[in-house]
């Protein structure tokens, strides 16, 4: 009788409250989990078969976010085939629309956005990480844009995913074959200019813009132009943009000081960059005909023209859709990025620089920048870690067909002669980088070296030996490479378990095999990985008797999610770098919650899955914060759609234990827990200076701390 | 500031419930009654041990290129053209003293003060540096990626652990912390996260550890002694019927509590100047961690200009060194010699110096002949890194050397080092291969670990006796 032990300990606690106090009907605590029985096939249930109050609530908060109810986890305590059943559960959960999205979007595509972003590593970056493909300059310096570019740039992908993949029909190969790609009219800017902003191997830089228009004068003042004529070659006004902020008075005015650089209008002389600037409401440094040099301005919200409501970019950070990326056909002209009004209508982007996939993305490349001695070696590598799950580290046995001179087609002797320590891993990299390296420069713009755009290179790499012409020719050989499914399925059972499946447990043969059938299938995938004993531990596995089981933190992505989804916040712990934090403390200490992590070189994703000392007070930390920001909360200083009233202290008080702690009221768990939880409030009410409030808001920060809120698996 | 958890302590050991506590957590109600206790329980004697602040960075550095130790060749061989260093003034030899022997190195090595004034006065960097040693090492990897790898000395260490966690585990019983995993406040990726046990650890950067641990009192810290009693009771609750991994982590949830309650109160306001997460708020991160006994071991990241394939003129490299970034300004963009400095000025002015360690081990350093190092851009080294040490159990100087390296044509490799003197030679009894196990293992030996632990956890190698003071 166990939970009765535990009903004694909450008396106790309670100062010999019983154990039914506040408790809705539950079933007895004696009543031990009592397996389904297994049918004449089924292998006996192993010795430490994991409960379905657990497992169901495990697969519900990893997939959702969401606590399940109490009819879905009976629906599997009670299912001749608990199998089968949570794959029905799954598949329901996939469509749970979230109310609080303002794209309306299901939680489950929330939660795999974030997953995506990380398994596609389009993440961990910031503006900085862009200055190679911007070289010299930066991407924005406009604070008031920069932290919606860089998201744009980071969710891009993972949104292509998900559109096509995750809500679409999708294969999951698309995740290199994808030649369109979900963006907003910012990201096709951004990307326009990257193609006609061309930095070569040498760094040298040949400006599309100012070849195109050598004679243009760049200016920003406080005169209205349209921005039709702005942008129209033919017209007087071409290149003259509205900028409010340069006008008399204005900061750019006030940050200067009496100045001859603070004229209205402003000019500077025209280069893409400076244009890219102004873009986003910067002038750029620039020096005047008497020498003087005038300072960098870095621009506001008022005076982009990306994302300035008044000139007609109240969307331009977030009119999400497919966009096609092509190469232009003969005599076709490539997309302006300056004409921000025809971008902001287009579905199509003709750019010269091809982009395909995962790999090849800005932000993936900001990730992963190279240099003429790594020569796209990392870039490569991340390719094959991101795509297929498995790095070059010396030990694949696949070898290069034998080339010119005797090496491998694309080697560096200079940097890995044979014979050395290096070679055993560059005879495989640096062939394979080729196809890369050949088309992008290390800048990644279009590589104009002839000699190394005509060394394609040979993909050997895990028993697969390939001849890819181009970038799409590899993206063809990535999706077609044995190591594809499994690479994928193991990624989402770290995603969901916190650690890796054993490769050779056959349940995870099985799931990597039906995923291949399925025509790479994500959804199939997910259904079949997050109902299996992989993930529920309901029945033995060879992962589990190898690797035991892990019953890990709710590291930050669930965390916050969590709490976000639950509550009805919008992005409480501001992780993305767009949100105002409407709790800096939050902000600041869910910045040094254990995080999902990629590193160079990684195949696995660092997971920091033990509680620690600052686990422990951070979590404490932020669910103090939220109290205050979920109970009492005057109306019109509401920041979350789920409040409570210390009014009514045992309805918040069981919503506590089934919202926050994500116990169901036929868990043998909940009557204790809210018995509990019941018996802290009227404790804390007791205590000198208590208020009602702020005893109800120390027991939401219990049910918050509570193991089933802050570890998955409980 | 009043801090949150002073509000706990003036409540928590008087608060009841002992028996109860004790029955959910498995711990005797005594030391329920104390929990300073708990972590305190008699450490087996060990004078050497010391608090360790552990400098790591994935980029790989140029310390190589600039220490003491590297200024000696003279012109190079028939096979080299020379150690390059960077043009600028601050890279030519200046002389310095050692425990008393003088060895050339960069200026910034010889006074720190000159980029970043104050970093450091003059008579504590000379106490600084005759405790100092630079050790010649190979670590066998040119691979940005095998940074962890490093830290587990080349995969030499029998539990694959890394040496900052083997450090922690065994120092943390001596010094009495309150957790033996080392924090990584200065982690800039993933790839530098520490492990512990085979657990990856949390990167905590300094402005997360004062939100954390230094949050002003709110009206709910009256009511946490009484929540912690509520927590365990749901700790029990959980932990009734729960499989064997369920109840492992509750008990770490339990001893994670039992932690963040024994966190010395009056210490926390060290916290409060800090406002980024650059390398100064990682030394007073690391600093108040340390006084607070949190942990044995903190690792920082201090850049020494990195791995930067396009500094052909090593102008960054010399940046760096000296201290100063871009901006030239002492704060975030403390760098090179002058943190180091920093740090050392820090231990000292709170009598440290005997308390503390200083070691620094990155993923490999730089390409050394001319033809390599400079002009085209660094290269990354395998043969050739230079790990730093601050403290009294080394003997201050060089320990191991550089010469032409046989097996990387034009370039250069640590040499053989001779264990019972710590003298580079090319006969010496620890070949370069086994030159990173071997300072592993010095390392633990420095720290008091007994020889048969140290042959016990590193496989391979040598403790290099003739580096250890006394």
């Amino acid at each position: 009788m166990p939970h009765r032990h535990a009903c004694i300990l909450a008396a106790s606690v309670a100062g010999g409250a019983g154990c039914t106090m506040g408790s809705p009907a539950s079933p007895p605590f004696d009543r031990p989990w009592e397996p389904a029985a297994p049918g004449p096939s089924a292998p006996p249930p192993p010795a430490e078969a994991t409960s379905p109050y657990s497992y169901v609530a495990k697969v519900k908060n990893v997939l959702t976010g969401m606590p399940p109810t109490d009819g879905e986890v009976l629906s599997v305590v009670g299912a001749a085939d608990p199998q089968a059943q949570l794959r029905t559960l799954v598949q329901g959960w996939m469509t749970l629309a979230d109310p609080n999205s303002a794209e309306g979007m299901t939680y489950y595509a929330e939660k795999m956005l974030v997953f995506f972003e990380r398994a596609t590593q389009q993440s961990q970056i910031g503006a900085s990480d862009f200055a190679d493909q911007v070289h010299p300059g930066k991407v924005d310096v406009n604070a008031a844009t920069v932290g919606w570019l860089v998201r744009n740039a980071t969710e891009s992908f993972a949104r292509t995913t998900v559109h096509e993949v995750v809500d679409g029909t999708q294969p999951l190969t698309l995740v290199v074959t994808a030649r369109s790609f979900m963006m907003t009219t910012a990201l096709m800017e951004l990307y326009a200019f990257l193609d006609g902003w061309q930095v070569g191997d040498d760094s040298s830089v040949v400006d599309a813009f100012l070849r195109a228009y050598p004679d243009a004068i760049l200016t920003a003042g406080s005169e209205a132009v349209p921005t039709s004529q702005s942008v129209d070659p033919s017209s007087p006004n071409f290149m003259r943009w509205t900028d409010s902020d340069v006008a008399p008075g204005g900061p750019y005015a006030s940050l200067l000081g009496p100045s001859e650089c603070s004229t209205d209008p402003v000019t500077e002389p025209t280069t893409g960059l400076r244009l890219q600037y102004l873009l986003y409401g910067a002038v750029a440094a620039h020096t005047l005909p008497d020498l003087s040099v005038c300072p960098e301005w870095d621009g506001t919200a008022l005076g982009t023209q990306v994302g300035n409501p008044s000139l007609g970019g109240a969307d331009d950070f977030q009119d999400w859709r497919m966009v096609t990326v092509r190469q232009p056909a003969p005599g076709e002209a490539t997309a302006r990025f300056y004409d921000l009004a025809s971008l902001r209508s287009a579905t199509t982007l003709v750019l010269d620089l091809p982009r395909v996939g995962f790999f090849t993305t800005p932000a993936f490349f900001a990730n992963w920048p190279t240099n003429p001695s790594n020569a796209m070696r990392v870039t490569t590598n991340q390719m094959l870690i991101g795509a297929l799950g498995a790095m070059v580290d010396g030990t694949d046995a696949t070898l290069s067909i034998v080339g010119d001179g005797g090496l491998p087609p694309g080697l560096d002797p200079e940097h890995a002669a044979p014979g050395t320590g290096c070679y055993a891993c560059h005879q495989q990299l640096d062939p394979t980088r080729s196809i890369l390296a050949s088309t992008y420069s290390w800048y990644y713009h279009r590589q104009d070296d002839a000699a190394v755009s005509a060394q394609k290179g040979e993909f050997a790499f895990q028993g697969v030996v390939a001849y890819p012409q181009s970038v799409y020719d590899l993206a063809g050989v990535l999706a077609s490479h044995p190591l594809f499914a499994g690479a994928w399925a193991q990624k989402l059972c770290m995603y969901a378990n916190s650690q890796a499946c054993d490769p050779s447990d056959p349940e995870f043969a099985r799931i990597v095999d039906d995923f291949a059938s399925s025509a790479f299938s994500w959804s199939e995938l997910v259904v079949d990985l997050f109902s299996s004993p992989l993930t529920t531990g309901a029945t033995a596995t060879q992962t589990a008797a190898h690797e035991g089981d892990v019953v890990a933190v709710s590291r930050r992505d669930h965390f916050c999610a969590a709490m976000d989804f639950r509550l009805g916040f919008d992005d409480v712990c501001a992780r993305l770098p767009t949100t105002t934090p409407v709790s800096p403390v939050i902000a600041r200490v869910a910045g040094g919650l254990p995080a999902d992590g990629y590193g160079r070189g990684a195949v696995a994703p660092v997971l920091p899955n033990a509680p620690t000392l600052f686990y422990r007070s951070g979590t404490e930390v932020i669910c103090e914060a939220i109290a205050a920001l979920v109970i009492d909360v005057p109306s019109d200083a509401r920041v979350s759609k789920r409040t409570w009233s210390s009014a009514d202290p045992a309805a918040a008080i069981a919503d506590f234990a089934q919202i926050v702690a994500g116990l169901v009221p036929s868990d043998p768990r909940y009557g204790p827990v809210l018995s509990i939880l019941t018996s802290h409030y009227a404790a804390s009410l007791a205590q000198p200076g208590a208020s009602a409030t702020s005893a109800l808001q120390s027991t939401f920060v219990a049910a918050c701390d509570a193991p089933s809120a802050v570890t998955i698996g409980q | 500031m009043i801090h949150r958890r002073q509000a706990l302590l003036t409540t928590l050991f008087g608060a009841g419930y002992m028996g109860l506590r004790a029955i959910a957590t498995g711990v005797p109600a005594s030391l329920l009654l104390d929990p300073r206790r708990l972590l305190a329980a008699p450490p087996p004697p060990n004078p050497s041990a010391r608090f360790i602040v552990f400098q790591t960075s994935g980029d790989g550095d140029p310390i190589n290129a600039n220490c003491p130790g590297t200024y000696d060749d003279a012109g190079g061989s028939a096979m080299t053209s020379g150690i390059a260093h960077g043009a600028d003034p601050s890279m030519a030899r200046t002389p310095l003293s050692l425990g008393g022997a003088t060895w050339g190195a960069a200026l910034p090595w010889a006074q720190p003060w000159l980029a970043v004034p104050n970093v450091i006065t003059p008579g504590v960097w000379q106490a600084v540096l005759d405790r100092t040693t630079f050790w010649h090492l190979a670590t066998a990897t040119p691979i940005h990626p095998k940074e962890p790898s490093v830290l587990k000395l080349m995969d030499q260490t029998q539990s694959d652990d890394m040496l900052p966690s083997i450090l922690a585990r065994y120092l943390a019983p001596a010094l009495g912390t309150i957790q033996a995993q080392p924090i990584a406040i200065g982690a800039r990726s993933p790839s530098e996260a520490l492990t512990y046990g085979g657990q990856t650890q949390p990167l905590i950067p300094p402005t997360a550890i004062k939100a954390t641990l230094a949050s002003p009192a709110g009206p709910l810290s009256s009511l946490q002694a009484l929540r912690d009693q509520t927590m365990n009771a749901l700790y029990a609750v959980y932990k009734t019927g729960a499989t064997a991994a369920q109840q492992a982590s509750i008990d770490a949830l339990v001893t994670s509590q039992q932690q963040a309650r024994a966190i010395g109160q009056s210490l926390l306001g060290m916290l409060d100047s800090i406002a980024d997460d650059g390398v100064a708020s990682q030394i007073t991160a690391a600093l108040a961690l340390i006084q607070m006994k949190v942990t044995p071991v903190v690792s920082i990241h201090v850049p020494f200009g990195g791995d930067n394939h396009v500094d052909p003129d090593l102008v960054i490299e010399a940046q760096q060194t000296a201290g100063v970034g871009p901006n030239g300004a002492l704060g975030a963009d403390l760098t090179g010699v002058p943190a180091i400095a920093a740090l050392m000025s820090a231990v000292y002015a709170a009598q440290l110096q005997d308390a503390v360690a200083f070691m620094s081990l990155n993923v490999f350093g730089r390409t050394l002949a001319a033809a390599t190092g400079a002009g085209t851009g660094r290269q990354h080294n395998p043969n050739h890194h230079v790990a730093i040490t601050i403290g009294g159990a080394f003997r201050p100087g060089v320990v191991g050397g550089v010469a032409p390296f046989a097996g990387a044509a034009g370039d250069y490799g640590a040499v053989a080092i001779d264990s019972t003197t710590g003298i580079g030679s090319p006969g010496g009894d620890i070949a370069p291969a086994a030159s990173l196990a071997s300072w592993g293992k010095t390392m633990m030996a420095g720290v008091g670990i007994d020889g048969a632990t140290i042959a016990r956890e590193v496989v391979a190698g040598t403790v290099i006796a003739g580096a250890l003071s006394g």
